[in-house]
């Protein structure tokens, strides 16, 4: 997915504050990151439950940076003791699928509890969307906006009534945060938690891809290649004989 | 006997008799080799049997050694007697005159032992250079206030370096005409010197200790933060902590320029995949680490605690030793000495050249192998 295409389909899912919400989620799960491997640290403990608590720690986050936007509000699933920021008519909803390994999210399961479950099943209120295109709005470009206005007015309610959620996946511990993926989800499986996406993309993907630079074929090192040779070479004796 | 008689007459004996060099003596000759011992003016008159005011009217030229002293001192500092006579081009290099990689950890004492040794660098360099000329100094002209990193760029442009990890950077320094040497004075206190370069005797010089040089990657980083300072500092006073900043900048960019590295860099502190950078690049995994930090890539506390991990597992960490690497071992003195020996100049030649041991020769070229000897007991 091009990185056009990610901008397109957060505008057409979140409304107006797609782009937004795009452009910070990964700062913002960094910074978490950050803090709860402080934490980790901090508490001098061997198990890593306190880390383990950035499931919480990414709840309260998303509902903290998100919460308030224009298009927002917040949604408890029943059975739960958090609440869930719900933008545009689409629950945002974080997953910690692995401690150690980015691509494990290709078979990593949805541990479905009642409360999860509610995410998929539960009605949830409709909250128009905001199409005042024209409260300032300076992160949004032409396109953008021609994006939004083409998509129509009715989405939020679509998206609600579609029990819409849209998944944060992470593979992380407390030595780093290995990927940031998010996505929507088209089905999950109620016995094994399978995730069926309809559309997902790594945010830190920009930076892993431009990690190589030059073909791997070609990758050196600094003791490959010629060693460049001092050029040294004897005086010339002048000749008595001359 | 005047004084071109007594040049003559060590030009022609290779046994100077002590007599003679007593009327030619040299005074700075006795403190470089006093130096080069890491003795103290008593230690020395101790060792030879005067009081310390007399070793040091020798050095301040006010009084001269009787022969039998001089056959005396000879002995104990390790050198020929002539070694004490006039007669050869000589560098004299303040320690003050020299960037020195670790400043304030660094003795006096040793600051001054290890500007004696590149005083012996640059007369061996001398020595050679009368038979087989040395490739030309090549490093560009670098405006006064140029930033490191721009000098570093700069750098790379002026000698044509591809870009990605720089590739044999010591070789590639000598053949551009710089010396670099490995300090043959493998002594604890000397450790604590590091590593510094000096551009006051007229072709840069690099030397670094054979403690940096257990490690490749502390080594070329070392180079590369010295040959900073010649491109940056050669006009201006050594000592300054902010110097050594500046240095340790150019370094970095240098070796792992930002707009390279950066892409490569992980998004999180990944050790495993750090350690991969760091065999490519041919840097530290902590100057990788550091190098995220100083991009932003990642916060400072994730830089902080990255150090805390790589210092608990440094213990089980493996040195890359600099001799594995061709490209990486000093070699410019050596190839001399080899291209003036095929042209006739032998060991005993330039040791009488230069008035020191044959075993002194070799140890500044480099040829002597300084890992320790399996010895069956």
């Amino acid at each position: 997915m091009s990185a056009e295409g990610g901008r397109k389909w957060a505008l057409e899912t979140f409304g107006p504050d797609g782009a937004k919400v795009r452009a910070k989620l990964p700062t913002v799960m960094k910074a978490l990151h950050t803090r709860m491997a402080d934490a980790q640290d901090a508490s001098g403990m061997r198990a890593r439950g306190v880390y383990g608590n950035i499931w919480r720690g990414a709840l309260e986050t998303l509902v903290d940076e998100f919460g308030k936007l224009q298009g927002a509000f917040l949604f408890t699933p029943k059975g739960a003791n958090y609440k869930v920021v719900c933008l545009n008519g689409t629950l945002l909803f974080p997953w910690r699928f692995s401690t150690d390994d980015p691509a494990a999210i290709s078979n990593a399961n949805l541990i479905t509890s009642p409360a999860r479950l509610a995410l998929f099943t539960q009605a949830r209120p409709v909250q128009e969307e905001e199409l005042d295109l024209d409260f300032e709005r300076p992160e949004l470009t032409d396109a953008d906006r021609e994006i939004l206005t083409s998509y129509g007015s009715h989405i939020a309610r679509a998206k609600s009534e579609a029990r819409s959620v849209v998944l944060i996946a992470y593979s992380s511990s407390s030595t780093g945060l290995h990927s940031l993926e998010w996505g929507d989800v088209k089905s999950v499986d109620g016995d094994t938690g399978h995730v069926e996406w309809d559309f997902h993309e790594s945010l830190l993907a920009p930076t892993v891809q431009a990690a190589v630079q030059t073909p791997p074929t070609k990758r050196a090192d600094f003791a490959t290649g010629v060693i460049p040779q001092a050029i040294v070479v004897p005086r010339l004796v002048a000749n008595d004989d001359e | 006997m005047s004084d071109d008689d007594i040049q003559l007459e060590l030009i022609s004996e290779p046994s100077t008799p002590a007599r003679t060099v007593a009327k030619s003596f040299e005074a700075a000759r006795l403190t470089q080799a006093r130096v080069l011992r890491g003795l103290t003016k008593a230690a020395l008159a101790d060792l030879v049997g005067v009081t310390p005011a007399a070793i040091g009217q020798f050095e301040a030229r006010i009084t001269t050694p009787r022969a039998e002293l001089l056959t005396k001192l000879a002995l104990e500092l390790d050198v020929p007697v002539e070694f004490f006579a006039t007669g050869r081009p000589m560098a004299e290099l303040d320690a003050a005159e020299a960037h020195f990689r670790s400043l304030r950890s660094t003795r006096a004492s040793d600051r001054a032992r290890a500007a004696s040794f590149v005083e012996q660098v640059w007369e061996l360099s001398f020595a050679l250079e009368k038979r087989v000329q040395f490739p030309e100094i090549d490093l560009p002209e670098i405006t006064p206030g140029t930033e490191p990193a721009e000098a570093a760029r700069a750098l790379r442009a002026a000698w044509g370096i591809s870009p990605g990890p720089l590739p044999h950077l010591v070789a590639t320094i000598e053949s551009r005409g710089v010396i670099v040497s490995i300090l043959s004075l493998a002594s604890q206190e000397v450790a604590r010197v590091d590593a510094f370069s000096t551009s006051s005797l007229g072709r840069p010089i690099i030397v670094v200790t054979p403690e940096r040089a257990q490690n490749v990657y502390r080594h070329r980083f070392t180079c590369a933060h010295e040959l900073g300072h010649l491109l940056l500092h050669s006009d201006a006073a050594p000592g300054d902590l902010s110097q050594e900043r500046e240095a340790d900048a150019f370094a970095a960019e240098f070796l792992c320029p930002a707009d390279q590295i950066g892409p490569s860099l992980p998004s999180s502190m990944n050790l495993p995949s750090l350690e991969r950078l760091s065999r490519r690049w041919g840097v530290s995994t902590q100057s990788l680490v550091r190098r995220m930090g100083e991009l932003r890539t990642v916060s400072d506390s994730s830089v902080r605690r990255a150090y805390q991990r790589l210092r608990s597992v440094e213990s089980l960490a493996s040195d890359e030793p600099v001799s594995a690497y061709k490209g990486e071992m000093p070699s410019l003195l050596r190839e001399a000495y080899k291209i003036a020996g095929e042209h006739g100049l032998s060991l005993a030649d330039l040791a009488r050249d230069l008035r020191w041991q044959p075993r002194r020769v070799t140890e500044v070229l480099g040829m002597e192998d300084p890992r320790p000897a399996l010895k069956l007991v």
